[in-house]
């Protein structure tokens, strides 16, 4: 169960990771500004005119200020759906692969796009009517997107968003995509990122913003921090107590046995090939555990992304390196939780323990 | 008894020297200042009531267990002094128990290997060296079976094919045929007879069996610890 559980959760936490990660790069987003300190994306509070300036740092093709807020839909049905307000004409909103309906323009005030997997959820055709935040909106289309991440998603106009949140004039974060040759340069995108965090107001004030790439922007937020330190810390409680039950099983089969290590010793085996004995058995039941749990991991995560109640926003990632650790960690159980039984096994007198019943 | 071999001017494989065993827990003294030898190619029978030490004194000489006071030689060697008395039990002590105490997961094949693992053998050597003690005692044709498929006789046999595996120049017993019918405890006693005979088997059994003993070349009496004279 322990590596059932070091499967699944470790899995989801990189699935939101990895699965954010893609939606930026889908989007052509390489850099991100936000407030020099801020790691949560929706507390951060920028002025959207920052955009205007960042604009003209040499290397920045454009940029699309985003205000991002969690919301609930459906009747509180769907919770912590991603809200995105983006300009209509902004690179982000331009990149959305709309299938049904057609894009925002600015005259659809109150109107929104909604993710495939989120519209099939609510179950909202384009023309729909949805309430967000007590507020009512038409559906004017729905997108596809590149992941289960980005298709549970829903954009509106930004001034609407900004409206709704009541923070005029805000953006949580200023999303940056760079020209080509600049892209492609680590020393000119690090020059460009000086640049905006150089960036002063009209006061010659500076702007105190932070721009980084879209991937450490993602690694370093708090939320896919939380869900991976959520994740890590149950498995490790998992873990131990995975060990505690690996142990009490081996200490229960040393004492059940402990005539027959009896008279193992009695033939002359050494105390040392009957402590690898035991620790060779609690390694192998470690890794036809280790074997069980994986798959079973893997089935639950399926079952779980899959699960109605999930509404699809998680997608699972079982990487080779989840599947190695797991295992890695179950054999290390298992030699922890063998240590003492063998240990008992070692010290056992083959003349008490041949009389023993 | 049976003396159609002389032991007299063979130096003594086993020789105990005022040994005593106190157990402190029961304030037990199992054993008190025995003295005996037992010499090489000797058939030694150990009889004695319930309790009067005669296990005790089978671990003392199998190394299972060591002396209060007083000191065991094996081959001239003080076994306190031994650093390796499994290397001891493996290759110059042979077990047989009452009970048999064959792993009961294992083959008769496989069973008769396990003293093995502790030697220089390859796998291959183990294998062939089982098959040849489970034809010295008649059981070819049971090798691939479970203790529990065979009867009480035939894994008493196995437990002495296991016993031999590592060739030792000792065989002690403890109550060989104590769980076995008459005539399948005749067929070890035979079998010892012929180790005794023909290989020159050192044999020393626990038993409280006049016609086990009745087999042996010497009986010795134990009683309250002590070694006494024969009995009639």
């Amino acid at each position: 169960m322990a590596v059932a559980t070091t499967v699944a959760l470790v899995g989801f936490s990189r699935g939101l990771e990895h699965s954010t990660i893609e939606v930026y790069q889908a989007h052509g987003i390489d850099l991100v500004a936000v407030r020099t300190g801020v790691t949560q994306q929706n507390t951060s509070s920028l002025n959207e005119s920052a955009g205007d300036r960042i604009r003209r740092v040499p290397g920045v093709r454009d940029v699309n200020p985003s205000q991002t807020d969690l919301v609930s839909l459906g009747d509180g049905g769907l919770v912590g759906i991603p809200l995105h307000g983006w300009p209509v004409d902004g690179f982000a909103m331009q990149s959305l692969s709309v299938t049904e309906g057609r894009r925002l323009t600015d005259g659809d005030q109150w109107g929104v796009l909604l993710g495939a997997g989120l519209a099939a959820s609510l179950d909202k055709p384009v023309g729909g009517e949805l309430e967000i935040e007590s507020q009512k909106f038409k559906v004017v289309g729905i997108f596809t997107g590149l992941n289960v991440y980005e298709n549970m998603t829903a954009v509106a106009r930004l001034i609407d968003v900004q409206q709704l949140m009541d923070r005029p004039g805000q953006v949580t974060e200023l999303q940056i995509a760079l020209d080509g040759a600049t892209a492609g340069d680590a020393a000119a995108v690090a020059e460009v990122r000086r640049a905006i965090e150089a960036v002063r107001d009209e006061q010659g004030q500076k702007l105190g913003l932070s721009a980084v790439p879209a991937r450490q922007y993602v690694e370093s937020s708090t939320e896919v921090g939380l869900a991976r330190a959520m994740a890590w810390g149950t498995t490790a409680l998992a873990l131990v107590i995975g060990s505690l039950q690996l142990l009490n099983t081996m200490l229960m089969s040393v004492i059940e046995r402990i005539q027959e290590i009896g008279v193992l010793v009695a033939l002359g085996w050494r105390t040392s090939r009957v402590v690898r004995m035991v620790l060779y058995e609690a390694l192998a039941l470690s890794a036809v555990g280790a074997t069980v749990g994986i798959v079973l991991g893997v089935l639950l995560v399926r079952w779980l992304s899959s699960a109605a109640w999930m509404g699809g926003l998680l997608r699972p990632e079982v990487s080779p390196e989840v599947l190695l650790a797991s295992l890695v960690v179950a054999l290390v159980m298992g030699a922890v939780g063998g240590s003492y039984p063998a240990w008992r096994a070692a010290r056992l007198s083959a003349a008490q323990a041949l009389r023993y019943e | 008894m049976n003396d159609s071999l002389s032991n007299v001017e063979r130096p003594a494989l086993l020789r105990v020297e005022h040994v005593s065993r106190l157990y402190p827990d029961g304030n037990v003294t199992a054993l008190c200042d025995v003295s005996l030898s037992v010499r090489s190619g000797e058939y030694l029978a150990i009889m004695g009531p319930s309790g009067s030490g005669k296990s005790t004194l089978l671990n003392l000489l199998g190394a299972l267990d060591v002396p209060t006071s007083g000191e065991v030689y094996l081959d001239g060697q003080p076994l306190s002094t031994c650093r390796h008395l499994a290397a001891v039990r493996a290759h110059r002590i042979g077990f047989v128990f009452q009970s048999f105490h064959l792993l009961p997961t294992l083959t008769a094949w496989e069973n008769v290997q396990v003293p093995m693992f502790e030697g220089a053998r390859t796998c291959r050597q183990r294998g062939q060296r089982a098959s040849d003690l489970l034809a010295l005692v008649g059981l070819t044709d049971r090798a691939c079976h479970l203790p529990a498929q065979l009867s009480v006789g035939q894994r008493q046999r196995v437990a002495i094919a296991r016993a031999l595996a590592n060739d030792p120049p000792l065989l002690l017993a403890d109550e060989p045929t104590g769980n076995l019918d008459s005539q399948s405890g005749a067929a070890v006693l035979d079998l010892f007879d012929t180790l005794h005979r023909k290989n020159g088997l050192t044999l020393v059994v626990i038993t409280h069996s006049q016609e086990v003993a009745s087999r042996a070349q010497r009986v010795l009496w134990i009683r309250d610890g002590r070694v006494t004279l024969p009995q009639e």
